[in-house]
């Protein structure tokens, strides 16, 4: 500890380049934060999947393809199923297409059994049942759009010919994706007039050993029909709907890591030219009598600091940031369920250590090594 | 009178490690640009290249995509001998209804993706003039025959001519393969639209209607004329407008990728801030000696902002070498305007290129102003008389 006056009183020396030092860092690893944190968001939401008893069953042809809305009772007398909710994808936009969120028409009696996950309240279900134009919304949305519960919705079918006009009487929390809009599909069957075809069918077993024994037992029973189904489990269907972007999060994260990359050359530079005009000094104390391994670490926990103080600036910045933008503006897109999870605050700054460490390391090594007579003659 | 800017190449050359890195960082801050930018292009132009400008799209009023669009046979047949529509030398009207559906298709190495199955007529071949059978020949309307896009042939299994394909709910023949100029339509299989309908087991419908407008016709008119009259009362658009709206994923990817790309640049112009001040600062008495040569203060200062703006420009140079590998390589990602997966090429176009040492040279000015200025500002007498 009583070293920490010097390596402070070094970093002091020379303000302004110290400054920029920890600038340039903050901002690369403010980049590289927000960046990994996109496919880690991904990947955590596919993890929490994983566990998950619920099972989706759509047409095998693909979801373009439809249900018929009776395959519910067959499938709900299947063994170890506990819930079954059908579900029509709708399509329609609240404002324009540029700020559309997913939203989907959901049979309402199990809904409740379905998501027992969603943080969605006894009272809020019970209203769901009853109001014919009833909705949920996902807090993202909500968020974003500004919405309260209690609140008249109007959406504009694309895929349809139609608008439906919604109350909102809940906020879908929890696990659940946190763009969604579900409302009643007896709703939209009435509005279209044609009653009877679902997307997908949400299954429910009773545990999660049973799942893969339901998925075999339901496309079994469907086997050769005029709509053979494909079952899934939770996991895979969510997996196969994230592989489309499966590229953009390469990207992100290949990106994230020639921003290291670039940080890194730049940190060694800064700290090769504050190491290299400080020849004279180092071979001075060592001629005092520090050790080479004193001087080494006095260079590194100087560097060191220089990499954490801007690692604590740039993903701190970017938790606020992504905060700020998945609590509201319409203007972030789709990007506004990114969130930085806490997983990427620690890898972040466990990145600015090794920044700050491995910069030095070989010109501080250098100094710390290099012959005390040849230098103080050179320096003169 | 100018230093020579041999000058400033020597004392680069003379701090060759720390040269060395400062243009490191700005190489790969231009080569994530390039790639970014690259990519973009590629994916945005793939779906651009789909339109034609003498080309009108029809969907139902309301409809985004034409695969959220439905509209009756009638529909179509009120609206194909329009007299802004082309003709071709049969007298047939070049008006091509179509209905395209998501299907999942087998990749190769295992596993499902969401493509587009266009059901067509053997018109679309004629309409959409860019689309070309390359290889095999074109489909039996009447049969369960299909023609593939080029592009899929890459990424996904059975693609071949010969071999059966399951999409949707039935199988399809390949009798040939297609080469659409680039365009997303290289993503998709074509089949006939009766065929198509069937498998859908939706009835008999349309979902868009693509028209070859007539030399001169005017598209304002047709647009008013398909939604004002009763019995067509769909939406139409150029394609060239329909295919903009379509790519609006390629333009938040290119704000998002100018946004990265500006971030770290401010980054290396820090890092270059600071190499450039340490050149000012170990290079003191030689200022002082170009001062007492004669050279005014501008000239000195012109000279630090060249050897930054040197180095920078290299560096650019440098990150544009690296990038140019991506050129032409392909990948594919899900359009989530229209849910299926678009296979395309990075571009590395000139424009891209220039635009990409601009950006070096703006972060090699912006990095070696204050620095220049420093040196600018040192006095005589000062600077030869600090050792």
């Amino acid at each position: 500890m009583k070293y920490a006056m010097l390596v402070l009183k070094n970093l002091m020396r020379s303000k302004r380049r110290t400054m920029l030092t920890i600038f340039s860092i903050a901002v690369s690893l403010f980049i590289f934060s927000a960046l990994i944190s996109l496919p880690t968001v991904a990947n955590e939401l596919l993890a929490d999947t994983a566990s998950s008893v619920r099972v989706a069953v759509h047409n095998e042809a693909g979801l373009t393809y439809a249900l018929p809305e009776a395959y519910r009772t067959r499938i709900a007398t299947t063994p170890h199923v506990v819930a079954v909710v059908g579900e029509s994808w709708f399509g329609g936009i609240y404002h324009e297409v540029s700020d559309s969120f997913p939203n989907l028409a959901v049979d309402p009696e199990q809904v409740e059994p379905m998501w027992t996950d969603w943080d969605i309240s006894h009272q809020a279900f019970e209203q769901f049942r009853k109001i014919r134009t009833a909705a949920f919304v996902g807090s993202g949305t909500m968020k974003r759009f500004g919405l309260h519960v209690g609140q008249q919705i109007m959406l504009r079918g694309t895929v349809y010919p139609i608008n439906v006009t919604l109350q909102i009487v809940g906020t879908i929390g929890g696990k659940a994706p946190p763009n969604f809009l579900l409302f009643r599909r007896d709703y939209l069957e009435e509005a279209l007039k044609r009653p009877g075809m679902v997307s997908i069918f949400w299954v429910r077993v009773d545990n999660a050993g049973s799942v893969h024994k339901v998925i075999a037992d339901i496309d079994r029973q469907f086997a050769n029909s005029s709509a053979e189904t494909q079952s899934e489990s939770e996991g895979s269907f969510m997996r196969s709907f994230m592989d489309n972007y499966k590229a953009f999060f390469t990207l992100a994260e290949v990106l994230g890591l020639i921003v290291v990359l670039t940080i890194g050359l730049v940190a060694a530079n800064t700290a090769a030219m504050s190491i290299r005009e400080r020849r004279g000094e180092i071979a001075v104390l060592r001629s005092l009598g520090f050790s080479s391994r004193l001087i080494l670490g006095l260079l590194l926990t100087e560097s060191l600091l220089i990499g954490v103080i801007g690692g604590v600036l740039g993903c701190g910045t970017a938790f606020l940031v992504l905060k700020a933008f998945s609590s509201g503006s319409p203007a972030a897109g789709p990007l506004s369920a990114i969130r930085m999870p806490p997983i990427v605050l620690l890898e972040t700054l466990a990145v600015a250590a090794l920044i700050g460490l491995l910069s030095a390391f070989v010109p501080a090594g250098a100094a710390a090594r290099r012959s005390i007579v040849d230098t103080l003659r050179a320096v003169g | 009178m100018a230093i020579p800017l041999k000058y400033n190449v020597r004392s680069l050359l003379v701090r060759r490690v720390s040269t060395a890195m400062t243009a490191g960082g700005i190489a790969l801050v231009v080569a994530v640009f390039v790639v970014v930018m690259a990519m973009v292009a590629g994916f945005d132009s793939t779906i651009r290249d789909s339109g034609s400008p003498d080309n009108m799209i029809a969907v139902r009023k309301g409809s985004t995509t034409e695969t959220g669009s439905a509209f009756s046979l009638d529909q179509f047949e009120a609206l194909k001998f329009l007299p802004q529509i082309r003709r071709d030398k049969d007298g047939q009207p070049l008006a091509s209804p179509e209905v395209p559906v998501q299907v999942l298709m087998e990749k190769i190495g295992g596993g499902r993706e969401n493509i587009v199955l266009r059901g067509v007529k053997p018109v679309a071949m004629k309409v959409h003039d860019k689309v070309r059978i390359v290889e095999g020949r074109m489909f039996d309307p009447a049969l369960n025959e299909a023609i593939v896009g080029k592009a899929l042939l890459k990424r996904y299994a059975n693609g071949t001519i010969g071999s059966t394909m399951r999409l949707g709910r039935g199988s399809w023949k390949v009798v040939g393969i297609f080469d659409a100029a680039g365009s997303s339509f290289e993503s998709e299989v074509w089949a006939g639209a009766q065929k198509v309908q069937d498998d859908t087991q939706r009835g008999s419908y349309y979902a868009s209607v693509v028209m070859k407008m007539a030399p001169g016709a005017d598209s304002a008119a047709l647009i008013r004329r398909l939604a004002d009259d009763p019995r067509i009362n769909l939406q139409g658009e150029t394609e060239p407008d329909y295919y903009r709206d379509q790519s609006v994923v390629a333009s938040q990817l290119r704000r998002l990728g100018m946004l990265v790309a500006l971030i770290m640049a401010v980054g290396a112009v820090f890092a270059a801030m600071n190499t450039m001040y340490a050149a000012v600062a170990g290079r003191t008495q030689e200022i002082g000696t170009l001062r007492a040569l004669g050279f005014s203060p501008g000239a000195v200062m012109g000279s630090f902002l060249l050897e930054s703006l040197t180095l920078a420009v290299a560096a650019g140079l440098i990150g544009v070498a690296l990038a140019l590998p991506f050129n032409g390589l392909s990948t594919a990602f899900g359009n989530y305007v229209t849910f299926s997966t678009l296979s395309f090429q990075f571009r590395v176009t000139l424009a891209i290129m220039i635009q990409a040492l601009l950006f070096a040279a703006v972060m090699g000015v912006a990095g070696g102003f204050l620095p220049a200025r420093q040196a600018m500002r040192l006095s005589v007498v000062d600077a030869l008389r600090r050792s």
